[in-house]
């Protein structure tokens, strides 16, 4: 996975989410599946907050042959299900069918995406032959509800009825339609107008994304825009989502911003093939709470540095969602900060006390590990049951979560096979009454 | 005598690739002081941390110290203190800071010595007045055992000279439970006058107590500026963030930070001169090293002003 503090250790969708919307949101949609592949950097329009902006025409990307030994080699390929062609306006490149075939034929992808503005796709032709090739997702980028925003956030005038013009024929196609929105000063009063747009034509999903300043970080071009003053229009967009049985997805906006639409909030991102020299101006993340916050950083990424130097931590807007934690208990169970964690100090933040009992085991220990607890329950004829709590990772394979925990066990010894449910489940039910924090 | 051609050659130590290139800029006529095996690398509370790059080759922070004794034009005179502390109490056990009174020139230093626990019986401010004596005065005298965990003296040229005593601070750490009651007091001859109060924070852990400490300061109003002109996101990350509220100013300090943190932050405080220079072209030599800064602010005209720096190292 390339690196960047904006990308994060999961990249799937809140299991929540999932469980609470099983007809809408397809457990094939995390990022955890997905593979952006970058190539060509040509683009036809020159989007003022673009990402790649001074990267096009210079950097190649991932050439066929590249691509080709990514896609045969099975550890990076392990999981991915679906294949995202980006770099530029993808659909500009010649070989693009090249790359969509390559990626159909891999074993276990299932969608190949191509990420456009869509104003190409006009040409019946060309959107033929790239769903003759194997593409069946297109995500669409739309910044604008009318052409005014849209072709001012564009610069390029026409561009609006282009994309529109795409999007029509996108969904009168076989492909699914997926939209993506960058948040930014003029636009962010109309997200919603934006929705109520594109819902007719039936998009699967909306994604809403503040700003990555990669290249203007200094907001020379007047992009940014403070969170307070998005958040009622987000809101407005996530209801209209809903409304229209539309998926929206939100990434770097904070997520204590989003109230009940927080399942939304997503800012896992693909594995990415681009030149490395691309991250080097990424920008850095960071949240005032991101210590105290639950949600912080493996949710949450929090602000860009260029937004925190603009306008400020927005430290008295931030809802830190404070509760528990294995990293939380870890630190601040230190007595100093070389020190180990003490054992008793965990053991009271989590309730516990020495020889506590569940279902007839003992609490015989527990220790930090990494970013982890470990808890030694003792049964009754005296093998251990070692319990141990992480972060919250929906991908991560668990006996059971809680609001903070992912509660896992080790493997267990021969004596202990088919007697640990019990004991189990007693502690899981205690952890849930302690990591409680009102807000799921 | 000339070689002859057909004898061997002569036999040479091998040649060793100085982290150190001469040719950058130093003012400094002191070898430079390269870390050894053993050594301890400590931060300004003398807390000891692994380095965070393989330290082999690289250079002590102390070369920092000795660069702004020249820089200020007392090389000669800073060795001496060095010496003269290094063979009393033994190498590791004295942090420096070179004090910033204004962007362009270094304006003094200041020493400070610990014992929390008060086991070191070489170490009273009697005892380092005495050890400091062929090197500058201090005029210290306490008038009752006082319960600091750490004393500094501070100085500049002129002490080094001969021409001023200096005087001690003493710090007395109060209730660990009770954070904003360590403080302060500058003795001078035999008369405590309060200095300051403040308190250590882990940013990701206790940043409600850091905004609390900041939010009913008197020198800062996040009505006129936030507070990332105080804590920019670059420093955040760092080990402590002490606040200490002064008589005429506040102050902020950042513990732990690398050395790519300090080269941000020697810019973000507009640290500019001949020691930022010296600093930034070592930074490959210094980048195994952690760093605490610190400086003090006031606001004037609604805009936040530096009025002075420090940055810290150990010997």
């Amino acid at each position: 996975m390339a690196r960047s503090d904006a990308q994060t250790a999961h990249r799937r969708l809140p299991t929540r989410l999932v469980e609470q919307y099983p007809t809408l949101i397809p457990d094939t949609y995390s990022d955890a599946h997905t593979l952006l592949v970058t190539f060509g950097f040509h683009c036809n329009l020159a989007c003022v907050f673009c990402m790649v902006e001074d990267v096009l025409g210079v950097y190649e990307g991932a050439n066929l042959e590249t691509f080709k030994s990514v896609l045969q080699n099975q550890a990076t390929m392990a999981n991915i299900r679906r294949v995202t062609l980006s770099g530029g306006e993808a659909t500009l490149e010649r070989n693009i069918f090249d790359y969509v075939r390559l990626a159909r034929v891999t074993p276990g992808i299932e969608h190949v995406r191509v990420q456009t503005n869509a104003t190409r796709l006009t040409n019946r032709n060309l959107l033929n032959d790239l769903l003759a090739a194997g593409v069946d997702e297109f995500f669409v980028s739309l910044h604008g509800p009318d052409a005014a925003t849209c072709d001012l956030l564009t610069a390029k005038e026409g561009s609006f009825k282009a994309i529109m013009a795409g999007i029509e024929a996108i969904a009168k196609s076989s492909a699914t339609l997926m939209t993506n929105t960058a948040i930014v000063a003029p636009n962010h009063t109309r997200l919603r107008h934006i929705v109520e747009l594109v819902a007719d034509y039936r998009p699967r999903t909306m994604d809403f994304w503040s700003i990555w300043p990669r290249i203007d970080q200094d907001d020379s071009r007047g992009m940014f825009v403070r969170v307070k003053d998005v958040q009622p229009h987000l809101i407005e967009a996530l209801e209209a989502c809903e409304q229209r049985k539309i998926l929206p997805v939100v990434k770097w906006f904070p997520r204590c911003l989003l109230g009940r639409f927080a399942g939304y909030h997503d800012d896992s991102q693909p594995t990415v093939l681009v030149e490395q020299t691309y991250w080097e101006q990424a920008p850095s993340f960071a949240c005032i709470y991101e210590g105290v916050c639950s949600h912080a950083p493996t949710r949450c990424t929090g602000l860009t540095f260029p937004y925190i130097r603009k306008f400020g931590w927005e430290e008295d807007i931030l809802e830190p969602a404070r509760g528990l934690s294995p990293t939380t208990i870890n630190e601040s169970t230190r007595s100093k900060q070389d020190q180990a964690p003490s054992a008793e100090a965990i053991l009271a933040q989590l309730g516990l006390t020495a020889d506590m009992q569940f279902a007839g085991f003992r609490v015989q220990s527990v220790r930090p590990h990494q970013r982890a607890i470990v808890i030694g329950l003792l049964s009754p004829e005296g093998h251990e049951l070692k319990v141990r709590l992480y972060e919250p990772d929906p991908s991560r394979r668990c006996y059971a979560r809680t609001n903070h925990f992912d509660v896992v066990h080790e493997a267990l010894p021969d004596a202990l096979v088919g007697k640990t449910d019990a004991p189990l489940q007693a502690l899981v039910a205690h952890l849930r009454t302690v990591d409680f924090d009102g807000r799921h | 005598m000339a070689e002859h051609a057909a004898s061997p050659p002569a036999r040479r130590l091998p040649l060793v690739q100085s982290p150190t290139n001469e040719s950058l800029p130093r003012v400094a006529l002191t070898p430079y002081e390269i870390v050894q095996p053993g050594d301890i690398f400590c931060d300004y509370t003398l807390v000891p941390y692994d380095p965070v790059k393989p330290p082999a080759g690289k250079l002590r922070s102390v070369n920092l110290l000795v660069e702004s004794f020249a820089i200020a034009g007392v090389e000669a005179e800073g060795q001496r203190v060095m010496k003269l502390l290094r063979a009393a109490l033994g190498p590791g056990r004295t942090v420096f800071g070179v004090k910033f009174y204004a962007p362009e020139h270094v304006a003094g230093w200041e020493l400070y010595f610990y014992d929390p626990l008060r086991e070191r019986h070489d170490l009273s401010i009697e005892n380092v007045t005495s050890i400091l004596a062929p090197a500058f005065a201090i005029d210290a005298r306490p008038p009752r055992p006082l319960p600091w965990h750490m004393f500094s003296v501070e100085f500049d040229a002129r002490h080094l000279r001969q021409e001023l005593a200096a005087a001690v601070d003493v710090y007395i750490s109060t209730n660990p439970q009770n954070k904003g009651t360590d403080r302060s007091y500058k003795l001078r001859g035999s008369e405590l006058v309060f200095e300051n109060v403040y308190s250590f924070h882990r940013p990701l852990l206790e940043i409600d107590e850091i905004l609390y400490r900041l939010r009913y300061g008197v020198f800062f109003s996040r009505v006129e500026n936030p507070l990332s002109a105080l804590i920019p996101p670059e420093l955040f990350r760092c080990g402590h963030i002490c606040v200490a509220n002064k008589r005429t100013a506040d102050a902020l300090y950042f513990s732990r930070i690398t050395t790519e943190q300090l080269l941000f932050a020697m810019n973000f405080l507009g640290w500019r001169g001949a020691l930022p220079g010296f600093i930034t072209a070592h930074a490959a030599s210094f980048d195994h090293l952690l760093w605490d800064i610190g400086f003090d602010f006031v606001v004037e005209n609604g805009r936040i002003r530096f009025i002075k720096g420090g940055l810290y190292g150990s010997f």
